[in-house]
């Protein structure tokens, strides 16, 4: 649909809604913004910085990219389709599971607590840029032969010897989205607090990872448990190994609520670690974004 | 707007090790995308396998059992743990160091006879079928070196086992009815017919092409 208002209506619609101005809301622009020097004064003056005669002086020097004549070289580098649309797509830097059991044995990651995307950045073993259109790890299956230890591990990417390395040591792993801004936050979890912005809520995943993520086969942070239950005896069936009868283990079975970001800690949350203490929203309406519930309505 | 709290509403501990050892209450965060919400009636505990292979491979009741050659009951596809031998060994050809040290080979090995998780009339089938790969003593050789992976050429043994038994399983086809012996019949006897009428149109054109004089003979029957 085509704007139907213009600036100026858009504008007056959008002063409707704002509070009034008062002492208490107006404050000084105090970016004053760049004043020019330019033609002012002994260095500024004079030639303004244009050089002498020729096209820089006259402004008319032709488009961004001619080279003079000869085929220039935006114009000259074929495109090859598959680069195409190389700048959008989404990566997932690898983490195998030998750098993970050689990790836990050198004791840089602690096994009787859940591994997550912050525990693997923290390690400094493992780095990605969110900037980078990295979208999280990618648990790899280098040295299923060697792993060893029983996890629970969050993931943004498994393959399917991964999954089965895992589990064949009664370990539980979950693939999980993150939006980019959540990311930033768990890639360096105390730069982050340091801004003292509240924990963001994680937004669910784009359309074309719905699919892979509501799949019991990946263990889907979206999909039925009871499914992955039987994906997980399936899969013990394909490798041949037979699942471990684990005891009821609380640790092995947390899992971070869909739009929680870090262990124990909720979204809206500010962390402030010099003083050692949270702070909690208290507005009822930033509250209810924040935790996000079905409400009851009342009829 | 934001209240500020005295002590942290969550224990974080620091262990002897120097980690932060975090203890979650169990209420815990909730939105309305939480595994209560979406999936109430799943069973949350991933971990917990004590059901699964009964539903897959059911404890037979005695009373209720037919004799098992009877029944042409369809694999489904199971193999309990412990119903195969697994040896390992080295592969053979290219491959260098790899190849010359790991034992990327594998083989399965299990006895038809006693082998409970294969449907009874399926036994002697897959027996016959796979004459080739059974020693004396009954039991069943697969092997694999397929990949480079010993747990790769493990899951292609279990696979190759489950083709095999599935391509020995197919169940006979059922008897003909009445309806449909008489319907091929009916066939066979209208195809009879065509192939009789356009063997005597032959007949009559080949005649036609023939002398005067021969036709006349063949008239006069000499």
């Amino acid at each position: 649909m085509a704007n139907m208002w213009s600036g100026v209506e858009k504008a007056i619609r959008m002063i409707k809604k704002m509070p009034r101005v008062q002492i208490t809301n107006v404050k000084d622009n105090t970016s004053k913004g760049r004043k020019s020097k330019m033609r002012r004064g002994q260095h500024g003056g004079d030639k303004c910085g244009r050089g002498n005669k020729g096209q820089g002086q006259r402004n008319n020097r032709p488009r961004l990219g001619f080279e003079g004549g000869n085929s220039p070289f935006y114009l000259r580098i074929p495109k090859e389709p598959y680069y195409k649309g190389h700048f959008l797509k989404k990566e997932y830097p690898p983490f195998s599971l030998l750098q993970l059991q050689r990790a836990i044995d050198l004791y840089r990651i602690d096994d009787s607590q859940p591994i997550d995307l912050a525990v693997l950045c923290n390690t400094k073993l493992y780095q990605m840029d969110v900037d980078l259109r990295h979208y999280g790890v990618h648990l790899t299956e280098e040295g299923f032969d060697l792993f060893q230890a029983q996890i629970n591990i969050e993931v943004q990417w498994a393959s399917e010897a991964a999954i089965a390395a895992v589990e064949s040591r009664g370990g539980v792993i979950t693939t999980r989205f993150y939006d980019p801004e959540s990311l930033r936050a768990l890639v360096n979890p105390v730069t982050f607090f340091k801004r003292g912005v509240p924990i963001p809520r994680c937004k669910l995943p784009p359309m074309e990872l719905l699919d892979y993520y509501s799949d019991p086969k990946n263990r889907g942070y979206l999909s039925d448990p009871d499914l992955i239950k039987k994906e997980r005896f399936e899969l013990s069936q394909k490798y041949g190994y037979s699942l471990p009868e684990v005891p009821y283990n609380e640790m092995l079975l947390l899992r971070k609520d869909p739009r929680q970001v870090f262990y124990g800690l909720q979204p809206g949350w500010v962390v402030n670690l010099r003083d050692r203490v949270i702070l909690k929203p208290k507005d009822p309406e930033i509250k209810q974004y924040y935790e996000d519930r079905l409400e009851a309505k009342s009829v | 707007m934001f209240s500020t709290v005295a002590r942290c509403f969550l224990r974080i501990s620091l262990s002897s090790r120097g980690d932060a050892g975090i203890t979650v209450r169990k209420a815990g965060y909730k939105s309305r995308y939480s595994y209560d919400t979406l999936y109430p009636k799943s069973d949350f505990n991933v971990t917990d396998t004590r059901e699964l292979s009964k539903e897959y491979y059911p404890p037979k009741e005695p009373s209720q059992e037919l004799p098992e050659t009877e029944t042409q009951e369809e694999f489904n596809g199971y193999i309990p743990e412990g119903s195969l031998e697994f040896k390992y060994t080295l592969s053979g050809g290219p491959g260098g160091q790899h190849v010359n040290k790991v034992n990327s080979k594998v083989q399965a090995k299990f006895h038809i006879d006693s082998a409970d998780w294969i449907p009874a009339w399926i036994r002697p089938r897959l027996k016959e079928m796979e004459k080739s790969n059974i020693t004396k003593d009954g039991y069943l050789l697969v092997s694999s070196d397929k990949t480079r992976k010993q747990y790769l050429n493990k899951a292609d043994c279990l696979e190759r086992i489950r083709k095999m038994i599935w391509t020995a399983g197919v169940p006979d086809p059922p008897p003909p009815s009445e309806a449909e012996i008489m319907k091929k019949l009916i066939k066979q006897m209208k195809a009879n017919e065509v192939r009789i009428a356009e063997k005597r149109s032959q007949s009559l054109k080949k005649r036609n092409k023939a002398s005067a004089s021969v036709r006349f003979i063949q008239k006069k029957g000499f």
